[in-house]
């Protein structure tokens, strides 16, 4: 793909001159400081969040290593197939690695065991709460959300964070991952062309047409910041929290809008991919949707992504393209997860999960490959994978399979499988927030955290 | 409706039978090890919630302000309680797109002519119409000016019809047009009285899902929305308008989850004819029965549990065992009442509560005792297995869940839920009638415990006539009714409500347009409950 890289980030002063920043050739954000907890790495240059979900469980056997902290050997569903090459296997990752082992969730729906819907559990750390009209709520923001919060209380963006993802559950309600606070989803993306446009859409306007627009907008928004404020202190205890979370969206939006990105990849003209992630599209839509948020932050359009390439729960997740059957009992994904005692459909379970591997690796390898500054795109990064189950036949909420990748700046030793003795995931969270400077002393519920997970740093 | 109460609490005291019950998201025995801490209590149990316009009422709404549709909310995200980022986003950029159509011909926006009249008079005298539209009530100083500032930093950014537009974005912005707020500042009241212009947008959203209509806003205006009789009129205005049936779908469609049936999945080597079309077919299946149960006829709601028709088209006739239903168009066919009966035997019912390839008794019990007894069930106990037994080629359904019978652990709540399923045994998992599963002959027989009218049955017809005479199906119906109507569930303090509302709901002959006509007389319908206990 062609790209013309340029990034302007207008400072505006008292006479409200816009002053283009070209910043993209050198990426130095900040002046480079002491390795540390920050939204910056050592070297001045952003910190970057991304999640990968995998749905519906795992095998323990197949999943985790053999060994020691630091003698270890990978799991064949970390293996893979063709373990030497960096895109297809975690093997050549390994010392890039952390994989955690015995951290439990205890925020799950049930109380001993977790249902498909605790997707929304996983990175809030807040039981389910309801009722919400179309999706799962949870009672609190996300992992992905904090983080996106502290970096935009520092350096405004684009887009604070970037949510990939689609298709309902096998359950009641759809439920996924990101959540901006109580009761409130963050909307995600399925479709490349959409997600481009959420991304660089203002980025063919002309700089005078984008300035005239953003002035526009900047006096509508602050006369309904006005408006909201002045609402506040007239409604009851009740509503305020409701109408506080919109006033706040709406400055996010400000803070968006006023940062016109200049960035202007040709469109790449996907196709609409008809049925989505939830269909065998994916591994059409997949290599379309890393493009694009490789390129997002390579521009610094955003520094936050989650990414759902199937929802949690079964129903219609079949691959085809890797040779497994199309027939429900013998190769949708959840029904395979639920007959472990059958070694075709173990075999089969295995071949799913090194193909989402296979799409981890990738990530991280096209990290590795795209410069900024004198390193690359992964140095300052932080990647995750989870699932919403630990035992996908089982529904056990013990030991979630916790993949982290980067140090998050220094801040990680990565290179090790850490084995806890059955700790609440709310204290890895803790960790990752505070690895990017959210300087917090509990996550999630606070009674389910019982402080930083040792061990990491 | 006291019933109901000492029945939940019999569920719970039930050994084992024990855990969540409403979703209360601290609950004990979940905790880490080392942590403690009580469990909370919902502070916002029992009070009205704020509403803000859902996707099809901003639609609506935007509709009858402009008279005409400027706009598809299919853009908007989803309605989701609270909004985010995405949804202020997206809210700006349709008031930006709304804005530049409702402009576009000037003319017949304005209450004036610019030229005539003067800009800023003209604009000013739109302000007061518009404003007064768009917030439902008549503007306060404040947010006419507001209104009138947005004017002026529009018209010396790009003219007259600039400055218009800025108002129309403002406004279409405001918490006051996208939020249905009521009552002000608490001040500690467990009540709060609304005025006629909250009580004219609460009657207009309920009953049309749109605003208020001229009418309403003329009796607002006049103080004439105050008694029960004056509220009447209008009800009984607006529930013979054809407006209402969508409304009355839109219930339907959230207290049986129907756009569940949209989402279906099903296993495409046991079902081949199962797709889009199906599920389209078969969801509004449902809703013309359970239309024609609310509006022809008698108008009964006890006749759900007792008509012995359905519609079919050539999609669904084979689930029905008909060979005579030709063409796509929703026929109303009567079935056998030996076979079928009610809405429990529909087939988008039957296919909702199953799995993709088998049926779920469990489903399908509690898909009766959570929609239409209106009991909530706690989620399964502590480690206990609950992965069963493989499918087997020579057993039936409903032996692999015996095991549910035989553990301990397992029966204390599952006697509530699977001798119900077992009843819908009959039926597979798209609805179609089945006398034997894998060449055993099917047992349909169950019970119905712990609820009113209760006893032994034997099949789904034999089920459903015990349904139609339980007072409990009709209690749950107005309890659900009571849901749409405040957006929350029920607290001890409304239960005096509630068996009013039952009351007349019954002594009306169960129709839905009395019950309707109660709720919007009723007490609370005129004041905002700010919850009963603080």
């Amino acid at each position: 793909m062609k790209k013309r890289l340029t990034r302007r980030h207008f400072l505006r002063g008292l006479g409200g001159v816009a002053i283009g920043l070209p910043m993209l050739d050198a990426m130095v954000f900040r002046t480079p400081s002491a390795a540390g907890a920050d939204i910056y790495g050592p070297d001045g240059r952003p910190k970057r969040f991304v999640t990968l979900f995998v749905p519906n469980g795992t095998l323990e056997s197949e999943w985790y290593p053999q060994g020691s902290e630091t003698n270890f050997t990978l799991g064949p569903m970390m293996l893979g197939p063709d373990p030497s090459n960096p895109r297809r296997s975690l093997a050549p990752h390994k010392n890039d690695l952390l994989i955690l082992r015995g951290v439990d969730n205890y925020a799950t729906q049930r109380e001993h065991q977790c249902t498909h819907n605790d997707i929304a559990t996983v990175m809030t750390g807040h039981p389910i709460v309801g009722p919400d009209i179309n999706s799962v709520s949870t009672g609190g923001p996300s992992i992905d959300q904090v983080i996106a919060a502290k970096i935009d209380s520092i350096v405004p963006l684009r887009k604070t964070s970037i949510q990939i993802g689609g298709g309902g559950g096998s359950g009641n309600r759809p439920s996924w991952m990101s959540h901006a606070g109580p009761n409130q989803p963050m909307p995600r993306i399925e479709q490349p062309q959409q997600l481009f446009v959420e991304l660089f859409g203002d980025g063919t306007m002309d700089a005078d047409a984008a300035e005239r627009l953003w002035m526009r907008r900047k006096s509508i928004l602050d006369g309904l910041k006005s408006e909201y404020d002045g609402i506040l202190p007239r409604v009851s205890a009740a509503d305020r929290p409701r109408l506080e979370a919109h006033l706040e969206s709406i400055r996010t939006v400000e803070r968006q809008l006023s940062v016109i990105v200049s960035c202007n990849p040709e469109n790449p003209q996907h196709p609409n991919y008809e049925g989505g992630l939830y269909t065998q599209w994916l591994p059409d839509m997949a290599p379309a949707l890393l493009d694009l948020l490789l390129l997002a932050f390579a521009c610094d359009v955003t520094r936050v992504a989650t990414i759902e390439l199937r929802p949690a729960g079964g129903g219609a997740s079949y691959f085809p393209w890797l040779g497994l059957p199309t027939a429900y009992d013998d190769g949708e994904h959840h029904e395979l997860t639920h007959d472990p005692n059958n070694p075709d459909k173990r075999q089969r379970l295995r071949i799913i999960w090194q193909y989402f591997h296979e799409f981890f690796a990738t990530l991280i390898q096209r990290l590795k490959e795209t410069s900024e500054g004198s390193g690359t795109l992964f140095d300052n990064s932080l990647l995750m994978e989870v699932s919403e189950c630990a035992d996908g036949a089982y529904h056990s909420k013990n030991s979630l399979p916790f993949l982290l990748a980067g140090s998050a700046g220094g801040v990680f030793r990565t290179g090790r499988y850490l084995q806890y003795p059955g700790v609440p995931h709310n204290n890895l969270m803790l960790s990752i927030a505070n690895a990017f400077g959210v300087e917090a002393s509990t996550f999630g519920l606070p009674e389910l955290c019982t402080g930083e997970l040792g061990g990491l740093t | 409706m006291t019933r109901t109460i000492a029945l939940s609490l019999v569920l719970l005291a039930a050994a084992g039978c024990t855990g969540i019950v409403d979703g209360d998201p601290t609950r004990n025995g979940n905790r880490p090890p080392g942590s403690s801490g009580p469990g909370g209590v919902d502070p916002l149990a029992g009070v009205d919630p704020l509403r803000r316009l859902t996707r099809v009422q901003y639609e609506r709404t935007l509709t009858d302000l402009f008279g005409t549709n400027l706009f598809s909310a299919a853009s908007l995200p989803d309605d989701h309680v609270t909004v985010s980022a995405a949804h202020a986003q997206a809210y700006l950029f349709a008031a930006e797109t709304i804005s530049e159509r409702a402009t576009a011909d000037l003319g017949s926006l304005l209450p004036c002519d610019p030229r005539a009249a003067g800009d800023e008079t003209c604009a000013h005298a739109f302000i007061d119409d518009f404003g007064r539209r768009a917030y439902r009530r008549p503007l306060e100083a404040a947010e006419r000016e507001a209104l009138r500032t947005a004017y002026a930093n529009g018209s010396s950014f790009g003219g007259f019809r600039e400055g218009i537009r800025f108002v129309l974005e403002h406004a279409l912005q405001a918490p006051q047009f996208l939020y249905r707020l009521e009552g002000g500042p608490e001040d500690g009241r467990t009540a709060i009285a609304l005025t006629d212009w909250e009580i004219a947008s609460r009657l207009s959203y309920l009953l049309w899902n749109t605003m208020p209509d001229d009418a309403l806003f003329r009796a607002a205006e006049q103080g004439a929305l105050r008694t029960p009789a004056e509220i009447a009129a209008h009800a009984d205005r607006m529930l013979a308008s054809e407006r209402v049936r969508e409304t009355v779908r839109l219930f339907h469609d959230a207290w049986l989850e129907l756009d569940r049936i949209d989402r279906l999945i099903k296993d495409p080597n046991a079902f081949p004819e199962f797709g889009a079309a199906w599920s389209g077919s078969a969801r509004e299946a449902v809703h013309r029965f359970l239309d024609s149960i609310v509006w022809e006829g008698t108008g009964d709601m006890r006749r759900m549990y007792t008509a012995t028709h359905a519609y079919v088209n050539e999609t669904l006739a084979p689930v029905y065992g008909l060979s005579n239903v030709t063409g796509s168009e929703l026929v109303r066919v009567e079935l056998d009442p030996t076979e079928r009966l009610s809405l429990l035997t529909q087939a988008g019912i039957l296919a909702k509560t199953a799995k993709a390839s088998e049926t779920s008794p469990v489903r399908r019990g509690l898909f009766v005792r959570e929609h239409l007894l209106c009991q909530k069930l706690p989620t399964p106990p502590p480690d206990v297995e609950t992965l069963l037994p493989s499918p087997r080629p020579d057993a039936t359904t409903r032996e692999r869940f015996s095991e549910h019978a035989s553990n301990d652990g397992c029966a204390v709540c599952h006697k509530l839920i699977d001798p119900l399923g077992f009843g819908l045994e009959n039926y597979d998992a798209l609805g179609y009638f089945r006398a034997t599963e894998n060449g055993v002959t099917i047992d349909a027989s169950g019970e119905l415990v712990e609820a009113a009218g209760g006893g032994t049955f034997d099949g789904a017809v034999a089920l459903s006539r015990m349904l139609a005479e339980s007072p409990e199906t009709q209690a749950c119906l107005v309890e659900q009714w009571f849901r749409h109507t405040y957006g929350r569930g029920p607290v001890a303090a409304d239960r005096p409500n509630l068996a009013a509302l039952g009351t007349a709901f019954d002594q009306a002959g169960r129709r839905v347009p009395d019950l309707l006509r109660a709720i919007v007389t009723s007490e609370a319908f005129r004041t905002r409950q700010m919850g009963a206990n603080r």
